[in-house]
């Protein structure tokens, strides 16, 4: 796959969780076929994501997951919303030359991120960050 | 012997030239009368039947003016479905050739879906000719299953040899079991109609002449009482198809599953197998009652099994009283014996000749068919049952039928009280005995005694010294095998060497198949013989729809009487004698199911019942899965490939020490399920997991043998130290758990009205790493094997989730340590 059409594939992901109002709109069979699409480009020889490098991201998902997965009412956005800037940093970081791993990762988690506004757009965006991570690795992607 | 039966030996022997014929290197020298009557000529204690085979056709008998010949020709026109018979046979030689048709070939079940008309068989199946005491299924048509001279000649020169064995217990009984032998797949009718072949012969030549037979001693029977003098017998009043001289009688014995499940765990499985026997030996000894009550012979029993019988009886006063009075006398014994927890309930239905034969030759006469006969003799047999049980509550306290709590004066086996509560068997210093009644004693023996039996005697009086279990009417049932003294006026009944003449010691010893198969000593015993986990299976499977195979499978102008026998008599064949035959791996043509290397023969399991349409199995759990794949393949190669006939069951796996009674009722929920889910059935139940069978084999290959080995061949097995055996897993344990957990979790969410998908970036992270894994473990030079690719197909394929819990917890209990407590 060439870089060019790579990066339009994760536009066109982007796209689809854009026009979300909210993340639980987004339908299972949908976040499957997102996820995987991101998987197997994030995997991808042009990218080349390490899983460790997404692997904290994760974990601050699956700590707040943890949290509010026994009291639901209690979910805020507050600590989700702390993951943009955290994403921006490592981006930011890893800009070096024309590569940057992260940057289509961030340019799906962002918008992502905004339509979370209450615990079952939580679950659902968190459903679709570890598909993302799952197909990562299913589509041959390097710890 | 009595002119009675002269009549029904003339009448089972009255074609017997049909098969001289046709093993005649010269067969247009003569008819196939004047064949059968000098056969019968060479035998001196046969030369007085040849009459019956000359003068059979209607020219001759009627011409002759000899009563019983007419007779014999009048039941042969009813039995053969015809009006009017031909007056000749054709005497070409290549009509030998034609072999017999397969009746299941012929049946056509409207399921609904297809288009009516359209065949259920895509091609007719026909049957060797071959002796009946080897297993073998209808095949296609080629050139060795075509009738040579020379394996008719085989065929009557076993008939010749046996009869000559049997000269000294000659009589209907014993001659009966030869025509069966010999004459299962002869053809009964390979003539030619106006110059051109008759339709494929269905009926088989045996068929033909014990139908002859059981419609000939009716006629007999009923004719006597109303003229006893046979002289004054004159051509109307013979032929007259009109009156209502038959009656075909239904009987059924309710609480037959209470009987035999409700005994607790204690020597179970010997109780068990001997408490089926029994009410088998019991439901034996009702048609062998009735049968001999009013004279008549066992031609005349069209179907025992599965605790159902049917006969056919003349329509008088004296067969009527006898089904009365057998059915209440039984029931006395079972209220005296067995605390009323078996019911005999007895209905008949009065029809006419007429009434016998296919509704084409009816010439659009109103009358009923034989078909609705039989419905209409469903439905008072219905009433009969619903009557009874209501008699039962009003005459005495209704005794519930379920599992008790054994209290202290209670036999520990069957929870009945008895003030003869004694050991059950020996036991150890220190061991709890198991105090139990005396039936349980005597089934207990009897269960220990089943294996390699070969003969029973069923008689009135009691010998000194030997150990015999009561049965209705005040008969005996002696299991020994003792050729010492048997007693006078019973039935020998010959179990294991049914098909060896010699095993014939009277002319009232018949031959029963009963599904013979002994492996284990008891439940723990079978459970040990598991490969994997030691668990034990429970197998319940039933024919679906057999009111539609059996009400409108034949086609409308070819049902018949005959044709309604001969299709009972078949379906039961196949669980009393092909099953057992497969279950040992012996079954000619047939490859067993396996999924592991090196299965050994025959299976750890044992059949509890197997009759009539439906069976009982109990065995090593793994065997029991593949025995069920075995039965319903087996079953639909006998039947044709039949798509209108199939079979459905249900499976539990359990520790062998839960109670019986409770496995019982959880594998008929399991078949239940199996039969519910839509109206196709033909399913299977693992695991509480439903599909269908082809998609359950396709699950086998494409998901549990790469879950067992990513290789080719089936699974390994490996034996551990203490000689216990399991299968090895192609990947991890935690691999296989995976997938289970992937499986169930996709059915909650399906559940819960989620998409099941949710699961599946779970999936792919586990195939992933076990990909990872195959390639470090420099499988096939670090390319994914062949098998591995199927199985992530099959995995990602949502056509196989609601059955990949049950393939996953398959491969997972076969790879168990072998511990119970897993
Ligand atoms: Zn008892």
């Amino acid at each position: 796959m060439n870089r060019e059409r790579a990066e339009s594939h994760t536009a066109n992901v982007a796209g689809k969780i854009k026009s979300l109002r909210k993340m639980s709109e987004l339908e299972v069979e949908d976040m499957i076929t997102l996820a995987e699409e991101m998987g197997r480009r994030l995997s991808s020889r042009e990218v080349d994501l390490k899983r460790s490098q997404i692997r904290r991201f994760l974990d601050a998902v699956k700590k707040i997951e943890a949290q509010v997965k026994r009291n639901p009412e209690q979910f805020s956005r507050e600590s989700l919303l702390l993951l943009k800037p955290k994403l921006a940093y490592a981006t930011g970081r890893l800009r070096e030359g024309k590569n940057n791993p992260l940057g289509p990762f961030q340019e799906v988690i962002d918008p992502a991120i905004d339509r979370v506004k209450d615990y079952a757009d939580f679950m659902r965006f968190a459903n679709f960050m570890e598909s993302i991570i799952a197909y990562h690795r299913f589509h041959g992607g390097k710890e | 012997m009595s002119q009675f039966k002269d009549l029904v030996i003339g009448s089972l022997l009255h074609d017997i030239g049909k098969l001289v014929q046709r093993a005649d290197p010269n067969p247009s020298s003569k008819t196939h009368q004047q064949f059968g009557a000098d056969w019968l000529e060479e035998f001196d204690f046969l030369k007085k039947y040849s009459a019956y085979s000359l003068w059979h056709h209607t020219r001759e008998a009627r011409q002759e003016k000899v009563p019983l010949l007419m007779v014999v020709n009048a039941a042969d026109m009813l039995a053969a479905g015809e009006r009017t018979k031909h007056e000749e046979d054709a005497k070409t030689s290549w009509e030998r050739e034609i072999p017999l048709l397969s009746i299941f070939s012929k049946i056509r079940v409207d399921d609904g879906d297809s288009d009516p008309g359209e065949a259920s068989v895509s091609s007719p199946r026909y049957y060797p000719l071959k002796q009946a005491d080897t297993v073998f299924f209808p095949c296609h048509l080629h050139d060795e299953i075509k009738g040579t001279r020379e394996a008719y000649a085989a065929l009557l020169s076993g008939l010749e040899t046996d009869i000559r064995a049997i000269e000294r217990a000659f009589g209907v009984n014993t001659l009966l079991v030869l025509l069966e032998k010999y004459l299962s797949y002869v053809p009964g009718d390979t003539r030619v109609e106006g110059g051109a072949p008759e339709r494929d012969p269905d009926i088989s030549l045996f068929d033909h002449l014990k139908l002859t037979a059981a419609i000939s001693s009716c006629l007999y029977g009923y004719m006597i009482e109303k003229q006893p003098d046979v002289d004054g017998w004159d051509e109307e009043f013979i032929y007259d198809a009109a009156e209502k001289r038959y009656i075909v009688l239904d009987a059924d014995l309710s609480g037959i599953q209470p009987f035999i499940y409700n005994i607790s765990s204690k020597g179970a499985l010997r109780s068990l197998r001997a408490r089926s026997f029994y009410l088998e030996m019991v439901c034996e000894n009702i048609a062998n009652r009735i049968l001999h009550t009013c004279g008549l012979e066992r031609v005349n029993l069209i179907f025992s099994g599965g605790g159902r019988l049917r006969l056919l009886m003349p329509n008088t006063e004296k067969a009527r009283e006898a089904a009365r009075e057998t059915e209440k006398a039984a029931n006395a014994f079972f209220r005296d014996e067995l605390s009323g927890s078996i019911g005999l309930n007895v209905a008949w239905e009065e029809f006419a000749g007429l009434e016998m034969m296919r509704s084409s030759e009816q010439g659009g006469e109103s009358q009923r068919s034989y078909k609705k006969v039989l419905e209409d003799l469903r439905v008072k047999l219905e009433t009969r049952k619903k009557d009874r049980i209501i008699d039962e509550l009003i005459e005495r306290r209704f005794e519930m039928l379920g599992p008790f709590e054994p209290g202290e004066d209670e036999c520990r086996i069957c929870h009945c009280e008895s003030d003869e509560l004694e050991p059950l068997r020996e036991h150890a210093e220190g061991e709890e005995p198991v105090l139990s009644c005396p039936l349980c004693r005597d089934l207990y023996v009897l269960g220990g005694s089943l294996r390699g039996l070969e003969r029973l005697w069923m008689s009135e009086d009691e010998v000194s010294g030997y150990h015999s279990l009561r049965l209705p009417f005040g008969h005996l049932l002696w299991p020994k095998d003792e050729e010492a003294s048997e007693p006078e006026g019973g039935w020998g009944i010959v179990l294991d060497k049914r098909w060896d003449a010699d095993s014939y010691h009277s002319p009232n010893d018949y031959g029963l198949s009963y599904p013979h198969y002994r492996e284990g000593e008891d439940f723990e015993d079978l459970a040990e013989k598991s490969c994997g986990a030691h668990w034990l299976g429970i197998l319940r499977m039933d024919v679906d729809d057999l009111g539609r195979i059996f009400g409108g499978g034949i086609p409308e102008q070819e049902m018949s009487f005959t044709r309604i026998s001969v299709l009972s008599r078949l379906m039961n064949n196949y669980f009393r004698e092909v099953l057992p035959s497969v279950l040992r791996g012996g079954a000619e043509g047939y490859e067993n199911f396996t999924v592991l290397e090196d299965t050994r023969f025959p299976r750890p399991l044992e059949i509890v019942y197997a009759g009539g349409d439906d069976l009982f199995i109990v065995g090593a759990w793994n065997h029991i899965i593949e025995a069920a794949f075995d039965i319903r393949e087996t079953f639909a190669l006998y039947t044709c490939e039949n798509q209108g006939i199939h079979i459905s069951g249900g499976i539990v796996i359990s520790r062998h020490d839960h109670p019986l009674y409770d496995l019982a009722r959880i594998a008929e929920i399991a078949e239940n399920n199996a039969k519910s889910v839509d109206r196709s059935k033909d399913r299977i139940e693992i695991f509480g997991r439903t599909g269908k069978w082809q998609k359950y084999s396709r699950a086998v290959e494409q998901l549990l043998l790469p879950f067992l080995n990513l290789g080719e061949g089936k699974g390994v097995v490996k034996k551990t130290e203490n000689g216990n055996k399991h299968a090895e897993l192609a990947l991890s344990r935690a691999f296989l758990r995976n997938v289970m957990a992937i499986a169930r979790r996709y059915e909650s969410l399906q559940r819960s009205g989620e998409s099941g998908k949710l699961a599946f970036p779970y999936l792919a992270y586990t195939v992933a790493r076990a990909r990872e894994t195959i390639k470090k473990d420099g499988h096939n030079g670090g390319e994914l094997p062949e098998r591995w690719m199927t199985l992530e197909r099959a995995l990602f394929d949502i056509g196989n989730y609601d059955i990949l819990y049950s393939l996953a917890s398959w491969a997972d209990l076969l790879s168990r340590g072998g511990r119970t407590d897993e």
